[in-house]
């Protein structure tokens, strides 16, 4: 009987998948937050085409722009240098399954308006990167949130600057 | 008998290290505490470095400014384009009598019918005709011009008099790529870098039209608002609805750079529906 393990397992066990899943979660972040932070005009009008808040709660819609590039940015540095990374995996999550949902209903409006096949519809989702196709981006952020899961959930602790950052 | 004992020895170090692995529920739940305020001390972390950067930060937002304040203007004020110099009924002045007589002669713009139906825009929820751009602007009160009387504007010799003005009310990175020449900058988001020349001119000038992309973009609707409230007429006021979305694709020459820059460039749209671009000085 065969008893060494498969290759993913192996991954895992090095925390080879970790280094990757993180540093994968900590690029994108970065750059998303980075390329937000510097042109906070765009997002905002971007943001706004979401419909989130009511024109009379215009500050919220300020201050989520203002601020959130920057919180983007904070959870792509601390993932990259493996600082309280089950918390910023957290947040990651948390701020995902807030964005997903939004860049589908959309989506969805898109596709309801103009009669597009969903993954032929290229919009703007305010996410840094400009025009995207809408299937790719769903797949990026389901794949993003599985990663931080991942991040979360995971007991190999290696390659990390300081696990904890509360005790 | 050895080789058995080292077995149940074994055996029993196996189910030690199983139980070892198995959670524990204390440990478990301290654990979820322990994330859990970590999230939440991240989150704050997070917010407070976004609202210092943001403050650092020389494009940053005020987060006391309502950006979308639409301008108050009457609906019965918008009235349709009656070519360049002949929009004041109660203007007086040498410059509308001038262009009165420029524009008679010439036969200009009158007509508000669509001519153009080109659909414009690059989001596929933008796509509409300049009729329903030129409609959509005056259903909202304001004073909307089609293409053609845009470029009656450019064309007529006021506009070096200073006695119309054109605007350019989109992003500094776009005014940059390419604007129509000798169009004034106005940011509606960073207005205390652009306002200042703009109301300059714009005191001295008859006619102002405002543009930003066209279609639904609401840049020069806004600017028009900032003008309004700097004591700028009503009357004066004009949106481009096609806006430079349509100024470009209508193979005008832009102007790269800054104002007056001289660096003109022009698309020319080719056969096969790729625009390839042309340059003077």
């Amino acid at each position: 009987m065969n008893s060494e393990p498969g290759l993913i397992r192996r991954l895992y066990r090095s925390g080879a998948l970790m280094v990757f899943c993180r540093l994968a979660i900590g690029l994108l972040f970065v750059y998303m937050g980075f390329k937000k932070a510097m042109d906070p005009v765009t997002f905002l009008k971007l943001v706004r085409e979401y419909e989130m808040f009511p024109d009379n709660i215009w500050w919220l819609l300020n201050f989520t722009v203002a601020t959130l590039p920057w919180v983007e940015i904070l959870c792509g540095l601390l993932l990259l240098l493996g600082i309280a990374h089950r918390g910023t995996a957290l947040l990651v999550m948390v701020m995902l399954s807030v964005f997903t949902p939004m860049i589908w209903l959309r989506g969805l409006g898109i596709h309801d308006a103009e009669h597009i096949p969903f993954c032929r519809i290229i919009f703007d989702c305010g996410c840094g990167a400009g025009p995207v196709n809408f299937c790719w981006k769903m797949a990026e952020n389901i794949a993003l949130f599985l990663a931080a899961a991942l991040i979360l959930f995971s007991r190999i602790h290696r390659f990390y600057l300081r696990v904890e950052f509360v005790r | 008998m050895q080789v058995r004992r080292v077995r149940a020895r074994c055996a029993a170090l196996r189910a030690l290290a199983i139980r070892d692995q198995r959670p524990n529920p204390v440990s478990t739940m301290k654990e979820v505490t322990r994330v859990v305020r970590e999230f939440l001390l991240l989150a704050v972390v997070g917010v407070s470095v976004g609202l210092i950067a943001n403050a650092l930060n020389p494009n940053g937002l005020s987060l006391r400014r309502n950006y979308f304040t639409k301008p108050v203007v009457s609906r019965g004020s918008a009235r349709p384009y009656s070519g360049p110099g002949t929009n004041h009924g109660t203007q007086t002045g040498p410059a509308s009598r001038a262009a009165d007589t420029q524009m008679t002669a010439s036969g200009g713009g009158g007509e508000t019918g669509g001519r153009n139906t080109a659909k414009t825009g690059t989001d596929p929820s933008e796509q509409m005709t300049e009729d329903e751009m030129v409609q959509r602007l005056r259903d909202l009160g304001f004073q909307a011009l089609y293409h053609h009387e845009v470029v009656d504007i450019f064309s007529s010799p006021y506009r070096a008099d200073g006695l119309y003005v054109i605007i350019d009310a989109r992003t500094e990175q776009h005014y940059r790529s390419g604007h129509i020449p000798g169009a004034y900058h106005l940011d509606h988001y960073y207005l205390d870098r652009t306002v200042g020349k703009v109301l300059e001119a714009c005191r001295m000038a008859d006619k102002i039209v405002v543009y930003c992309n066209g279609g639904v973009c609401e840049d020069s609707e806004l600017a028009v608002g900032d003008l309004l409230e700097r004591g700028i007429p009503f009357d004066r006021l004009y949106i481009y609805a096609g806006g430079f979305t349509m100024w470009a694709g209508d193979g005008m020459q832009y102007e790269v750079g800054e104002r007056n820059s001289g660096e003109l460039v022009w698309d020319v749209p080719a056969s096969g529906g790729q625009a390839s671009e042309g340059a003077a000085k």
